[in-house]
């Protein structure tokens, strides 16, 4: 095992791949020379040149549409955006170029490919370096979407994603890359998640918080401060978002009957309104309170630092919706 | 051959179109691709020409008229057809000015997409109790509510949350119970938490209960409508209420609960049978009851759980419920042919109690189970149940565990049958024991072991021991 | 509105090889089988949806464009690839799909390289060296791009890319991100920009402010030609040259080829699309029809007799109809299917 950082070990786990597979490449604004904005694909031009680590134009529609077409040929492209809010410049490539080549080609033509950059607030980026904008993909078939929350998710689903046939969006929460650390495996244990398995981050059985990104570690802190007031909260680190584990959410509802759903992205329909439909439809019979959802505030994310902390949700709205929650 | 002529689509977003005119009249011969009828769209003028040479034996649509993509205009004879063969359908009507429902004979366009719909909730028997009346429904609560001090329904009325509902539909908890439950939520409301606390204690100590509610049938009210015709004089339809309505519901959750396996060991009953045969006129003088098996096999049943408590326990939740006591359910099948379905009145204690003891209790409650005068209470809190299908001659089964015991034996009919002892064959009674077990408590080793040490128990039988 | 005849200039367009000195005999015949097997392909589907045995999707008709999409794919080997949009129908044939695949696709039928999903020319094989395109036009060549860069990583260097798109998309901002990239790291892409004068209604004049089309090469700092898009044997000769370019390393080219869409935009669109065009324009256009002319052009090299150069031949027609009935006669494809090829569940791993 490794200690690394959530940076660290996405840097490692597209490292390994490369070195693993000729097939991959990664392409991107800045990713060769200066190694990626914050540092994600440090040493990698030196290490497999300028044919595999490409430094793009500011194009994020070329650089998803090479993506497509290297795929369609059979290589394992990585394309950053070098902050996810940038990926509208390149949507119509996602979702109506990659999304819909295995569909439109009967099955004939597969999309390995990894569209991975940083995302989410809290860092003081303002509008355009802070979104999560992972629900705009949520709805289009033939995607799927994965938000790790630590580094052994991040390395193992990465190398997942990479080696995944299909078109997969990574988000990669900024505000997690160098705060957290944590233990990897050896590159030799060829360690991988599967996509579309939660993981329960802490057993719990009076209410379930079901989450992803940086929300899981506001949840964890929510989780420990209402230990001490005897609320047991089960934490759903949902890892990939779609296609999503409804089993382990629907297990937990089984348990608890009480759920609260916690995203970062505003709260009008964001995944946590599926799920909490979802839940509604298959799990009626089990709720014994209405469900819940702690998301962002309708609105942009702003600079200042008391219009940020307004709009995005804290670890004291988790504590308040769950006391509620846990009292009904 | 007669062909159609028929009215195409002309772009994407064209459902219909207007004749403008037509360029041939009926009876007028027609070459194939020449224009015959002019059309206009929203998006396009045009012409369509004849698909198929010939005469132009009826014109379908008259100038004017509106036509749905797919609609026939009209028909093409070909040369050398009879004029009688293949009468074309009537004339449409012009339809002018367009209306909203389509002419008749085209089918409208219906959306084909349908949302998988869950199915709902079954509506309680005791309709009213479950479902807070017109008055009472609130509007979807919001978390912001503190516990009301006195822990009783205070204002809220019976709100019951989906979860609580299900949980006291699957207990057959009545209203007065489920009111005489301390609500800990927002505003006193019984939480599933507060069931389930409930229904634990009332399995740990069986609480007295209101005297026996044989099944209550309701009033000639609102029966469901019956989805099916029944056929006249060959099939009936009977409503599911009652016992039987209970009975499907608890063997469904029971089935579906419960991960069910089942054992089978062979038993040599030869000194049971021999000391029945013996013994069974003096039992009756001297006891006053009938002498049957079944006391033999709820001993030594009784007898074996203690030794193996985990076929006599519950999993609630994530909690497992151990006992040291037995409660054995004894199933009874009513009516002469058992068509008025089953009773499983319970023998408290069953381990403390001797044979004679056990074959009272057994007799009297079998007679109030049939008599149906037997109490609530005297049907609930087994923990483990005997059931004996060899009273009917069954072989061998796979009996159902009752939901939430972990266990139930079934005692199957006693024959003579061939068995090698001591490497000959010997004739002698043999019956089989059929345990069903749930795995998720107990696994295969464990059952053999306890079902060995009952069939022990059965062939090295001593009385007076 | 007068009569605009743009194609004045490509008497200007720069001094190109007579690659066509090089073509047999039996080159010229294909050429011009090729030219009739596309305008046959055309007619019998107007005629098919008039008819009503077509009776879903729109007809996009190529009428007056044949000798750019023959001109364009003459020259490539098996190993190259094309990109074709909606009215480039024949080139998925020329590329080796065939004539039978490409009638189911416009059925929708399940044995379609589609299997029904998707209609139209929104269909490809990379076997055979064809890009699927999307009806985003402009979006496929940064497509095209990628498939070049994956040649590139495979040491593949001696393959080209055909990408083709109307002067409309040129004006796409994919068009420009693809262009870009293509010109700055010299890849093999050829950019046939089929200026027939409208994007639908929307004349050349109101997407395109430079006086060619072909202007936009100077952007990136790469040849761009203008040819007469009805004369097949200028667009072959100003295609070879384009790559010869590629192939020899020096990255990608736009060759305008300027023609006129004698139909409407699609067959929906014919009454109205003499409506926002002036008629003399059609006729005068009408008048520069390819394939009268390439036949012209043949009886005058006196290489051939007039019975050589039937109108149309009778074994492209033949083709086209064995292609049609086959379509009619394929089975549709089950409602069910259309829940398949959303993912891809085998194990992905590529080594």
């Amino acid at each position: 095992m490794r200690e690394v950082t959530f940076l660290e070990a996405i840097r490692l786990a597209m490292w390994e791949e490369m070195e693993r597979d000729p097939n991959v490449f990664i392409l991107g604004e800045d990713v060769g020379r200066l190694g990626g904005a914050f540092g994600v694909t440090h040493g990698f031009l030196e290490r497999f040149g300028p044919d595999r680590v490409v430094d793009t134009p500011i194009s994020e529609m070329a650089i998803v549409g090479i993506a497509v077409g290297a795929a369609a040929m059979g290589k394992r492209p990585i394309a950053e955006m070098q902050f996810m809010d940038f990926i509208s410049c390149g949507f119509d490539q996602v979702v109506n170029v990659a999304a819909t080549y295995r569909y439109r080609s009967g099955g004939a033509v597969s999309m390995p490919i990894v569209i991975r950059g940083p995302s989410g607030g809290y860092v003081g980026g303002s509008l355009y370096h802070s979104q999560q904008f992972e629900a705009w993909f949520f709805h289009v078939p033939g995607l799927k979407i994965v938000q790790p929350a630590f580094p052994d998710d991040a390395y193992g689903l990465m190398k997942a994603a990479i080696r995944d046939n299909n078109p997969v969006l990574f988000f990669e929460h900024k505000y997690l890359y160098r705060r957290i650390k944590g233990l990897i495996p050896q590159p030799s244990d060829d360690f991988i998640i599967p996509l579309g398995e939660a993981r329960i981050r802490r057993e719990g059985h009076h209410l379930s918080v079901i989450t992803y990104g940086a929300m899981v570690h506001f949840a964890l802190e929510a989780a420990h401060q209402l230990e001490s007031e005897g609320i047991s909260m089960e934490v759903i680190d949902l890892r990939t978002i779609k296609p999503l584990d409804m089993e382990t959410i629907y297990n937990s509802v089984r348990k608890t009957s009480k759920v609260l759903i916690v995203y970062e992205a505003p709260l009008t329909g964001g995944v946590g309104a599926e799920i909490a439909a979802r839940i509604a439809s298959e799990m009626f019979e089990w709720l014994d309170a209405p469900v819940i959802r702690v998301a962002a505030k309708d609105s942009f994310v702003p600079f200042a630092e008391p219009l940020e902390k307004f709009v995005l949700p804290s670890v004291d709205d988790i504590l308040l919706a769950a006391r509620q929650l846990a009292r009904y | 051959m007669a062909v159609s002529v028929v009215m195409p689509e002309l772009g994407e977003s064209i459902v219909e179109g207007t004749i403008v005119r037509w360029l041939k009249n009926e009876g007028d011969p027609v070459q194939e691709d020449e224009p015959i009828v002019e059309i206009m769209t929203d998006k396009v003028n045009t012409e369509l020409p004849a698909p198929a040479s010939g005469v132009l034996k009826r014109v379908l649509a008259p100038a004017n008229s509106i036509v749905r993509v797919g609609q026939e205009l009209a028909i093409i004879e070909q040369p050398g057809e009879s004029t009688a063969a293949a009468e074309p359908s009537e004339p449409v009507a012009a339809v002018s000015p367009p209306t909203a429902s389509p002419p008749e004979g085209v089918a409208p366009v219906e959306p084909k997409r349908v949302e998988p719909v869950p199915a709902p909730s079954p509506v309680p028997e005791t309709a009213g109790f479950y479902a807070p009346s017109e008055a009472e429904a609130r509007p979807a609560p919001t978390p912001a509510v503190s516990p009301a001090a006195d822990g009783k329904r205070a204002d809220r009325g019976l709100f019951l949350s989906p979860v609580v509902q299900k949980i006291a539909r699957e207990h057959n908890l009545s209203e007065q119970e489920l009111l005489s439950i301390r609500g800990t939520g927002a505003g006193g409301r019984i939480t599933r938490a507060d069931v389930e606390r409930y229904l634990a204690q009332r399995t740990a100590a069986p609480r007295p209960v209101p005297a026996p509610t044989p099944a209550p049938q309701p009033a000639p009210a609102p029966q469901p409508v019956p989805a099916v015709v029944p056929r006249e004089g060959e099939e009936e339809i009977i409503p599911l209420v009652g016992m039987r309505k209970a009975i499907a519901e608890h063997l469904t959750r029971s089935y579906q609960t419960a991960v069910h396996v089942t054992t089978v060991v062979q038993v040599d009953v030869s000194r049971l049978v021999e000391f029945r045969e013996r013994n069974k006129e003096s039992f009756q003088q001297q006891y006053g009851v009938r002498l049957t098996y079944t006391p033999f096999f709820i001993k030594a049943a009784a007898d074996a759980l203690l030794e193996f408590p985990m076929l006599n326990a519950s999993l609630v939740d994530d909690q497992i419920i151990v006992r040291h006591y037995v409660h054995m359910g004894v199933a009874v099948a009513l009516g002469e042919k058992g068509e008025e379905g089953l009773i499983v009145p319970v023998i408290r204690d069953a381990h403390k109690k001797s044979i004679i003891e056990l074959a009272r209790e057994l007799e009297a409650i079998a007679q109030r189970a049939r008599t149906k005068s037997i109490s609530l209470a005297e049907v609930q809190g087994a923990t483990f149940t005997l059931t004996n299908p060899g009273s009917y001659g069954a072989l061998i089964g796979t009996p159902l565990i009752s939901h939430p015991q972990t266990a139930i034996l079934g005692t199957y009919a006693i024959v003579k049958m061939p068995v090698v002892i001591n490497d000959m064959i010997a004739i002698r009674p043999i019956m089989h024991l059929c345990l069903s077990y749930d795995h998720r408590l107990v696994d295969g080793m464990y059952a053999g072991r306890f079902l060995q040490r009952v069939k022990r128990a059965i062939e090295e039988f001593e009385f007076f021991r | 509105m007068g009569t605009r005849v743009r194609n004045q200039q490509v008497a200007e367009a720069e001094k190109i090889t007579r690659y066509r000195d090089r073509l047999t005999k039996e080159d010229l015949l294909e050429i011009y089988r090729r030219m009739w097997f596309a305008r046959v392909f055309d007619e019998t589907l107007y005629d098919m949806k008039k008819k009503g045995r077509l009776r879903r999707g729109n007809v996009y008709g190529s009428r007056g464009q044949e000798a750019i999409q023959v001109g364009t794919s003459y020259p490539l080997r098996p190993t190259d690839f094309v990109s074709p949009i909606h009215r480039d129908m024949p080139v998925f044939v020329f590329k080796g799909m065939s004539a039978r695949q490409v009638m189911c696709q416009v059925w929708g039928k399940a044995n379609a390289p589609t299997r029904g999903k998707d209609s139209w020319s929104h269909m490809g094989d990379l076997k055979l060296g064809i890009i699927h395109s999307t009806s985003m036009l402009g979006s496929t060549l940064p497509v095209a791009c990628g498939v070049a860069w994956a040649l590139r990583l495979d040491g593949k260097t001696d393959s080209v890319i055909v990408a083709y798109l109307g002067e409309g998309a040129t004006a796409t901002g994919a068009f420009h991100e693809g262009m870009n990239y293509a010109a700055i790291h010299k890849l093999p892409i050829i950019l046939v920009v089929e200026n027939n004068q409208y994007a639908y209604s929307t004349p050349v004049e109101l997407e395109v402010p430079t006086p060619r089309v072909a202007d936009r090469a100077l952007g990136y700092g790469i040849p761009g030609y203008t040819v007469d898009g009805n004369d097949v044997l200028e667009v072959y000769d100003a295609t070879c040259a384009a790559i010869e370019h590629a192939r020899a390393g020096r990255g990608p080219s736009i060759v305008e080829c300027v023609t006129y869409r004698l139909q409407g935009h699609a067959d929906h669109d014919e009454t109205r699309a003499r409506l926002y065009r002036p008629v003399e324009e059609i006729e005068m256009w009408e008048k520069r029809d390819p394939l009268p002319r390439y036949r012209e052009y043949l009886l005058s090299t006196g290489l051939f007799s007039e019975e050589e150069l039937p109108t149309p031949p009778p074994d492209v027609v033949a083709e086209i109809q064995d292609a049609v009935e086959f379509a009619i006669q394929s089975p549709d494809p089950e409602p069910h299917t259309a829940l398949e090829d959303i993912y891809d569940e085998s194990a992905g791993v590529s080594r």
